[in-house]
């Protein structure tokens, strides 16, 4: 398909439609319109307005064209926009405003930190485009969202909610979700928002396709989403609070992101589970089954999780051995020694690595794939080992604060080297089921080509969503200084 | 001087030296205070180290002999000493520094040498990794050289440089325009933006290396690969070579930040290069690249253990390139694991269950079902039949690898009125026979019929013949109870031998053991008795004996498959294509024979036995010769030796020799199961297999007799059509 004037129309509508949101929460804020129209060296927020308009449908333009014909369906044009967001947070919030109004370009963490509600912004702009460019008929790989997977979104969102308040309850951190009001609201608005977060989850990705383990990334991603929307956005405001995206009042909510991104993947992890419950009696067609049995798949996944996770844990130990993280860990076996700590963590470095085996089976075959998924699981175990079971485990309040975030900063460096060498070993191992050329015939040749492509199309953007949550991440975490 | 101490002078004068600082330290060491303790530590290293580390090492030496044999063969490089050189070093520091390393023992460290033993862990890992990297970084040079790198999709080795070499490039050109704005925001300037501009020639060509992609995905790769970048250089890389502690804490962000910001805008930017550059690169896409390619034809003949070893070694050996074009023509469409066929005589395994399909074992092979029938050497075609077509295969290469068939013709009456055990169906229809015959005596008035119907003779001493007697034996006892005018005692197993001692190939103390087991269990076995003949009610010995029976399984004599009498070959008296110690035929270029229809020389002036075990190194051996040969490299002799031999003498006993090591009994019968339940090829045969036992141990045997026609009366009938072909 080549980008043509449809496809920048559809564009310059999203574009449009992500400055509105973007508009409205600048002039929520105060102050960011006038500084846009500093460009043109006036102060008047309508004009500040106007040239964010056209920016911004200039840009949906770029975006409705680079996405022209690529493989995605509604959800992951989300997660493109998000990214494409971000990067021009990067080159135009963060460089080319300043450079147009005359100031030098600061990069350094203060500047960044001053400009958090600008990356807000821009996320909510990317995300906005990308949910109207869908909408708009965008999406390649349209599935519509069946009843019944509505319902399953519902109820596994529903769950997935509960879940959310109750761990936020159980560490006093009610207030950073916006639901410190009376119990029966605070449930009932848990049950309502995650089920409606449940249902367009399901409207976003009706039926998942591949193993579980994109799914979970997925989840993380829009764990991301629904962070910026409630807590965020839509509680503080629904309570009369006003939008808190600038950095104080958003590292207050911080402690809210960590549950969040975990409710996202839990919210997946049921709605597949859920998924599969239904499907199991009624519709086992065994034309969509994979080629091998679930044995097979199992125990070979296990077998290269196992060696991938070991390479994978070594690497992370390195991390633990600079930052004197082994004792910690070998708390959970009850002990203090760093001997114990290695053998623990070499233990769980393994598991996991079999966890990923299984998860992401023949899903990070090329390199770059085997990246983007190994990362992101990093980061996935990060926000569940380093800051949720580990203390849980040691008996320490859990560790979701701004401050919690930046205590587990060497921990995350640690996972993402671990996410990284698991991964490419296992991309190394599988390599040997499906060398790049052994398609025997044309016709395997095409359907290898054609699943590698939808790969490209869809799962990059995930990948960049995770490392946009990475630097929000940071932002959120380093104490202003 | 070399006549009396018989090495170099050298060498006697390093010893020298060696013993004298050995003196100094005992001398020196007499003297401390502990000396006591250090006697202790110094006589418990030697037993850790030569009776638990030695082993270790040893273990994990032939881990890695055996992970990088292949790299070596495809490359000639000695990989595995880019392996032990850095491992010995970082073991010999681990044991100069090994207190300090551990932090034990820091008080005496700290008194006597002044030195606090501080960060002794950290320095000794990055010594190692920097061991490990330098040893990394010439076997990539010295492979690279060999050219045995694998390449990446599309593209062979030294367009992979040429990918590195654009992303890089596309790298520092993104590089340089992001250097310019960050520039004036770093305290040192110019001075310090320049390095940094260089360096983004690295993220620019891990960009390059992961290769095209679409213009939004080239985008997200960016920021991908820029976080990547910064937590690997600015958090780690940068203050470790400044010397500076690595914490990754929240200061060291602080004071990188700006990085961050730089290398997701460099990121960014070089994607998006990237997505200009890219496709002017010489690459096609693999399917494309791997139909162009003229490759060298391969056809094996053969889908035995020595056909399946060479076909499944020419697949790892083209892991990274398509270097040749196999076809595998098979007239089953199956691998036998021929070992456990008395076990589904004896109903113990589902047939199904020990063989594996060859699409599956070998699945970059063209996998061919059908029969060879007819070779042209002059021009270098192989005729096959498969079902009703008739192909023509042309070759550069032809492996013969067609095994032997059961040599029934040798004595009257074998072709009607004996069961062979070489074949699944063969299995099938020996456990069928034996059950229907029991069914019959159920029934059967007449004591004399009744005692033939009930009388199973085996003939060959073999190890077919031996572990078939046992397997019938064991199936006819666990069925009894569904028979219920037969008693055990009505039960007769006879195994015929001609030679002095069963199991040839094991040894007299062994073969000992097996006589007295089967006699102990009620077979009788006749030995150094020929059979005369073989009549529908009785089995003639050539003593004139009679044995009335109903049942005779034949297990005596192999030839090789008869389609190698029409190869103008040399040929070995027992009619095996004669073949030099690399495996090919002498005086017929690529033509190549294995397995049992060879005859292969080994070093001892002796040929390789036809065993499964010497069929698969026969194989490997020949797919790396072919491959060697392919490459204008020379062929290696084949050398091997027996390993050991099994056999399962039925219920929990068996005979086994490995390495000149004798086993008898539940041991040997346990080890005879689990090294075939490991060599048995695939997995899933393995779990089923290993199910199949346990089931065996929980259930009674099955009596289902599911071929409908009677399997003699098939047999003779198929004999009798095969006699009327040769005869036209």
């Amino acid at each position: 398909v080549r980008p043509d004037a449809a496809w920048a129309r559809r564009g310059a509508a999203a574009g449009l439609a992500g400055g509105v949101v973007f508009g409205a929460a600048m002039l929520a804020l105060g102050g960011a319109l006038p500084a846009i129209a500093g460009i043109v060296r006036s102060d008047a927020t309508v004009v500040g307005l106007l040239i964010h308009a056209v920016v911004a449908t200039a840009i949906g333009v770029l975006f409705g064209l680079l996405t022209a014909g690529r493989r995605t369906g509604p959800g992951e044009l989300v997660f493109w926009g998000m990214a494409y967001g971000t990067l021009w947070w990067l080159l135009g919030g963060l460089t080319l405003l300043p450079w147009l109004r005359g100031e030098p370009v600061d990069w350094s963490l203060d500047a960044v930190q001053a400009a958090f509600p600008s990356l807000l912004g821009h996320v909510a702009y990317g995300a906005t485009a990308g949910a109207v460019l869908g909408a708009l008929g965008a999406a390649v790989v349209a599935a519509r969202a069946g009843r019944w997977s509505l319902v399953r979104g519902a109820l596994a969102g529903a769950l997935a909610g509960l879940a959310f308040t109750w761990a936020l309850a159980d560490g006093g951190l009610l207030g950073a979700a916006g639901l410190d009001g009376p119990p029966v609201v605070r449930w009932a608005l848990a049950l309502l928002l995650g089920a409606l977060a449940g249902m367009a989850y399901s409207a976003l990705y009706p039926r998942p396709r591949g193993t579980l383990g994109p799914g979970l990334v997925r989840g993380l991603s829009f764990g991301f989403l629904l962070w910026l929307a409630l807590p965020l956005t839509l509680l503080p405001v629904l309570a009369g609070d006003g939008l808190p995206w600038e950095l104080a009042e958003a590292r207050e909510r911080a402690a809210a992101l960590t549950p969040s991104l975990l409710g996202g993947v839990l919210l997946v992890a049921l709605y597949r589970t859920l998924g599969a419950l239904a499907g199991a009696g009624v519709q086992d067609d065994p034309a969509e089954l994979a080629d091998e049995g679930v044995g097979t798949r199992a125990l070979q996944g296990l077998g290269r999780g196992t060696v991938g996770g070991l390479v994978g844990g070594l690497l992370f130990t390195y991390v633990l051995v600079e930052v004197d993280g082994l004792d910690r860990i070998a708390g959970i076996a009850g002990g203090s020694s760093p001997t114990l700590g290695l053998a623990v963590h070499l233990l769980i470095a393994v598991v996991l690595g079999m966890t990923y085996g299984l998860l992401f089976r023949h899903e990070g075959g090329e390199a770059e794939a085997a990246l983007g998924w190994g990362l992101s699981y990093g980061v996935l175990w990060w926000l569940l080992g380093n800051l949720t079971l580990l203390p849980l485990l040691l008996g320490e309040p859990l560790e979701w604060t701004a401050d919690g975030l930046a205590g587990g900063f060497p921990s995350l460096i640690g996972h993402l080297a671990y996410g990284a060498g698991l991964a490419l070993v296992l991309a190394a191992l599988e390599r040997r089921d499906n060398p790049w050329w052994s398609a025997l015939t044309p016709a395997r040749a095409r359907r290898a080509e054609l699943r590698r492509m939808r790969t490209a199309d869809a799962a990059p953007g995930l990948w960049a969503v995770v490392t946009v949550l990475v630097v929000c991440v940071l932002c959120l975490a380093a104490p202003p200084g | 001087m070399r006549a009396l101490y018989g090495a170099t002078p050298v060498h006697a004068l390093a010893h020298l030296a060696a013993l004298a600082l050995a003196g100094f330290a005992v001398l020196h060491l007499a003297q401390a205070r502990d000396a006591a303790n250090v006697l202790l530590w110094f006589v418990g290293a030697i037993v850790l180290h030569d009776f638990l580390l030695l082993p270790l090492y040893t273990v994990l030496d032939r881990v890695a002999q055996l992970g990088t044999r292949n790299l070596e063969r495809a490359s000639g490089v000695r990989v595995i000493n880019h392996l032990r050189v850095p491992a010995g070093i970082s073991l010999l520091l681990l044991l100069v520094f090994f207190p300090s390393v551990c932090g034990r023992n820091t008080r005496n460290l700290a008194g006597v040498g002044g030195v606090e033993p501080e960060g002794y862990l950290e320095r000794w890992l990055l010594a190692s990794a920097l061991l490990f990297g330098v040893s990394l970084l010439l076997l990539l040079v010295r492979l690279a050289r060999a050219g045995a790198l694998p390449s990446r999709p599309g593209a062979h080795a030294p367009r992979v440089l040429l990918w590195l070499a654009a992303g890089a490039a596309t790298g520092l050109v993104a590089g340089l325009a992001v250097g310019l704005v960050r520039a004036p925001q770093v305290a040192e300037g110019a001075t310090a933006t320049l390095p940094w501009i260089l360096l983004c020639a690295v993220p620019g060509a891990v960009i390059g290396a992961l290769g095209a992609a679409s213009a939004p995905a080239a985008l997200a790769r960016g920021l991908l690969v820029g976080l990547l970048w910064w937590a690997t250089w600015t958090l780690t890389l940068a203050p470790l070579l400044d010397g500076e502690p690595l914490t990754w804490d929240m200061d060291a962000v602080r004071a990188g930040f700006a990085d961050l910001v730089a290398s997701g805008l460099h990121g960014g930017l070089a994607g998006a290069l990237w997505v200009l550059v890219a496709p002017r690169l010489p690459a096609r896409s693999p399917a494309e690249r791997a139909a162009a390619a003229d490759l060298p034809r391969v056809v094996v003949l053969g889908g035995g253990f020595a056909g399946v070893a060479v076909a499944q070694r020419l697949e790892r050996l083209a892991r990274h390139h398509p270097r040749w074009d196999v076809t595998l023509v098979s007239e089953g469409n199956f691998l036998l694991f021929t070992p456990m066929l008395p076990e589904v005589a004896g109903g113990a395994l589902e047939a199904r269950h020990i063989a594996a399909p060859l699409r599956a074992a070998c699945p970059r092979t063209r996998v061919l079902q059908g029969r060879a029938e007819g070779i042209d050497l002059e021009a270098r075609t192989v005729a096959v039949r498969s079902g009703e077509r008739e192909l023509e295969l042309r070759f550069d290469h032809l492996v013969l690898a067609l095994g032997a068939e059961p040599s029934l013709q040798r004595v009257p009456g074998v072709v009607e009125h004996a069961l062979p055990l070489a074949s699944l169906a063969d299995a099938e229809a020996a456990r069928e026979h034996l059950l229907g015959r029991m069914q019959a005596a159920d029934l059967e008035a007449d004591p004399a019929e009744r005692a033939a119907l009930l009388t199973f003779a085996v003939v060959g001493g073999g190890f077919a013949g031996v572990e078939g007697v046992a397997e019938l034996r064991d199936l006819a006892h666990r069925v009894m109870r569904y028979f219920p005018s037969l008693e055990p005692g009505d039960l007769r197993f006879v195994l015929v031998h001609s030679g002095a001692r069963v199991l040839p190939e094991l040894g007299p103390e062994l073969a000992d053991f097996t006589l007295e087991h089967l006699r102990g269990r009620g077979v009788e076995v006749l030995l150094g008795t020929r059979v005369e003949r073989v009549r529908e009610d009785a089995l003639v010995l050539a003593t004139g004996r009679e044995i009335a029976t109903r049942t005779v399984v034949w297990t005596a004599g192999n030839r090789p498959n008869r389609l190698v009498e029409d190869v103008a070959v040399e040929r070995s008296r027992a009619g095996a294509v004669v073949v030099d110690e690399t495996l090919r035929v002498p005086g017929v270029p690529g033509l190549w024979a294995a397995g049992d229809c060879a005859s292969v020389p080994d070093h001892h002036g002796s040929t390789h036995p036809p065993t499964a075990q010497h069929a698969l190194r026969e194989g490997r051996a020949l797919a790396d010769n072919l491959a060697a040969v392919l490459a204008g490299a020379e062929p290696e002799p084949l050398r091997f030796e027996t390993l050991g031999s099994l056999a399962a003498l039925g219920h929990r006993s068996g005979v086994a020799e490995i390495r000149g090591v004798r086993f008898s009994g539940a041991l040997a019968w346990a080890m005879w199961r689990a090294i075939y339940l490991m060599k048995l090829p695939g997995l899933e045969k393995r779990v089923r297999v290993a199910l199949d036992w346990l089931l065996d141990i929980a259930f009674p045997r099955d009596i289902v007799l599911a071929r409908r026609a009677d399997p003699v009366a098939e047999r003779r009938r198929e004999a009798l059509l095969a006699e009327r072909r040769e005869t036209v």
